[in-house]
């Protein structure tokens, strides 16, 4: 069936591996001593810190507040503010953030949102969800009360929630579903509320079948709440696909899904809302997988956010072999970091720690021209000539062959028979890209205020010219008449 | 004869001004439409980094071909890609990477508020008031580097735009 009609275009078969992970229950974390809370938790400009070093703080307590893309951040426990200064950060490169760095108390006092628990009014449901500081935990870590308010002045048709985990070795949402089903259904009925849309759809792929057959039990009595299982099939789960997938809708290059009448939530996303809109709680902590053949006992933790990874793989029992790599998120988009005393984020998915086996082949070969990255491209894209094009430096062109539609999903490097770093080539022009439009829009800034200042300082002298000759007009008109000294009469 | 030698220099310089002005009006050339898009591309700092006085200058050069379109240090790769496509001249392969554009950093410890680097930065690009700490943004700074010559306590440093050490940076897969 896969084969002969695929739901979406392109498109691969990764192993799932996914049995590594998801037969244990999810483990709650002893409360950690020290957690590193990242001011930046996504693109755009960092959450702002509000408490101050040496401020003591109990669990649940605002401690930094966002804006636009960041959001609300919250104490995940009780403790003391060490610092706030910059630490190592889980990102591509291995950079560092301005981070709060807090020390935890034994004590487990709460504090939690003033809620109103019977809110009919959607934007007071959209105001709980911004200050719970909920966000997009399917990778973006967009907040979710931006998104969930742009539809206020659009006709959503259809709420797609997704729980199609396409990334190998993740099971994170696959254990939330299972575990947490009241949550999500929860969290569902309360964004159909927010986005006033007549219907949901939960779009599951068929290798959770368990998590399938436990959310259709827990929405039975939804009638607006339908389950669909989806066919196992890489990338699945990007936004885009996933609407093409279960509405038969492409979303048009450069328009959001809600232009289409569609609304995307991340299942874990959902139960977040639930969590904050029913219990006043804001978003402390995740589910994260810890999976892959170095790791001792591979499972899903539910961790405070700002916990060290170093923290979380302790808690699974060390590793038993050598980590060749160490990915976070999926191995299809995943980054690799080189540092574990660094924290976990809102949008830490997965870490997985890969042996040699585990990993592709490194050494990769000219392109052969097969064409099979142009066949399993989702986005109907040439990989190999916009690849060519950056190797040569040419973004520009390799823009205008369409990279700013390339999703990044790894497709066309997974299938490569070369072995070459197609995906790599993709996210450094889009990279490179970004900052060039930023070199450029300040070049302009400053060719502005330069004008400003010409224009200011010839003002200024002109102005000081006009002053100084009215002074001397002045001086001129009121100078006493020259009186003879008494030297001169007496001659 | 002393009202006479004091109107002598005021006179000279007004027979002299009219003189050049109606040279301007009869002898004026017309401008090159390039140069006139170079200028509009340049940042305007007049600092003189490509070796010439100014960018009006530079524009000229670049228009007659004597300056190369990766000349300008404050404009940085961006501008050079845009100069570079105006001109129809390619550009040398390999120097854009190896310099990443600059901005400057104001030592707080060494800083005494004279405020002459506050005076001499044409993008307006530095706060301070005498005798306090002065700041740069670094939001504007083109790194031209105005205000490092004016520093009587060297307290001004290069580093590199943040643009670029910032956030994620993923490098260019090398080739084999």
């Amino acid at each position: 069936m896969l084969f002969s009609h695929s739901l979406i275009k392109g498109g691969v078969h990764p192993e799932g591996r996914k049995q590594l992970s998801n037969d244990n229950d999810i483990m709650r974390l002893p409360a950690p001593k020290r957690l590193y809370i990242s001011l930046k938790q996504h693109t755009g400009l960092p959450a702002t810190a509000v408490v101050r070093a040496g401020d003591k703080v109990i669990a649940g307590q605002l401690i930094a507040t966002g804006s636009g893309s960041s959001a609300n951040l919250h104490a995940p426990q009780s403790g003391v503010v060490l610092k706030i200064a910059t630490h190592r950060a889980a990102i591509p490169g291995g950079g560092e953030e301005l981070m709060i760095h807090m020390l935890c108390d034994p004590e487990r006092q709460n504090s939690s949102l003033k809620v109103d628990n019977d809110a009919k009014d959607r934007v007071a449901l959209i105001d709980i969800i911004e200050a719970a500081g909920v966000v997009g935990m399917g990778g973006a870590v967009f907040p979710a009360a931006t998104k969930i308010r742009s539809t206020l002045n659009k006709q959503i048709d259809t709420l797609l929630i997704n729980g199609c985990e396409c990334e190998p070795y993740l099971t994170c949402d696959d254990k939330v579903m299972r575990e947490q089903s009241v949550e999500v259904i929860g969290g569902i009925r309360y964004l159909l509320q927010a986005t006033a849309a007549p219907k949901a759809i939960i779009g599951i792929e068929d290798n959770k079948p368990e998590a399938l057959q436990i959310l259709t039990d827990a929405a039975s009595e939804d009638s607006n709440i339908e389950i669909k299982s989806l066919p196992t099939h890489y990338p699945m789960g990007s936004a885009k696909q996933f609407i093409q997938a279960l509405c038969q809708v492409e979303v048009p290059k450069g328009k959001r899904s809600t232009d289409v009448g569609v609304f995307v939530q991340n299942v874990a996303t959902c139960a977040a809302i639930y969590n904050a809109i029913r219990y006043g709680k804001p978003m402390t902590h995740r589910v994260v997988t810890l999976s892959g053949g170095a790791l001792e006992k591979p499972m899903n933790i539910e961790a405070p956010i700002g916990t060290l990874i170093s923290e979380l793989v302790a808690s699974c029992g060390g590793l038993k072999g050598t980590a060749s790599r160490i990915v976070i998120g999926g191995p299809m988009m995943g980054h690799t970091i080189s540092n574990m005393h660094t924290p976990i984020i809102k949008g830490t998915s997965g870490i997985l720690f890969l042996e040699e086996s585990e990993l592709p082949q490194k050494n990769s070969s000219p392109c052969v021209s097969c064409g099979r990255c142009v066949s399993v491209c989702p986005m109907g894209l040439l990989p190999n000539a916009m690849a060519e094009l950056v190797a040569n430096d040419d973004l520009e062109a390799s823009s205008e062959q369409g990279l700013n539609s390339c999703l990044l999903c790894g497709s066309c490097a997974f299938i490569c028979p070369a072995s070459l770093p197609l995906t790599q080539y993709f996210t450094y022009a889009k990279d490179e890209l970004g900052r060039q439009r930023k070199m450029e829009n300040k070049a302009q800034l400053a060719r502005r205020l330069n004008q400003q200042r010409s224009e200011r300082l010839a003002k200024e002298a002109t102005e000081k010219a006009a002053q100084k000759a009215a002074k001397k007009a002045q001086r001129g008109a009121t100078r006493p008449k020259r009186t003879p000294t008494t030297a001169e009469q007496e001659i | 004869m002393l009202s006479l030698n004091l109107l002598a220099i005021p006179l000279l310089a007004l027979l002299m001004g009219l003189a050049l002005s109606l040279a301007a009006r009869f002898f004026a050339k017309e401008q090159d439409p390039l140069v006139d898009a170079i200028s509009e591309l340049l940042p305007n700092g007049q600092c003189g980094q490509c070796g010439f006085p100014g960018c009006a200058q530079a524009a000229i050069a670049m228009s007659a071909g004597e300056l190369g379109p990766d000349c300008c240090p404050p404009g940085g790769q961006a501008l050079a890609q845009q100069l570079s496509k105006l001109l129809g001249v390619p550009l040398q392969k390999g120097t854009s990477e190896k310099c990443l554009p600059q901005v400057v950093e104001i030592d707080p410890t060494l800083c005494d508020g004279c405020t002459r680097c506050f005076k001499k930065c044409p993008f307006d690009a530095i706060v301070g008031a005498n005798k306090q700490l002065h700041g740069i943004l670094t939001d504007i700074c083109t790194g031209c580097g105005m205000c490092v010559s004016a520093c009587p306590q060297d307290a001004i440093t290069y580093k590199t735009d943040p643009i670029f050490t910032y956030g994620w940076a993923w490098p260019k897969p090398q080739q084999n």
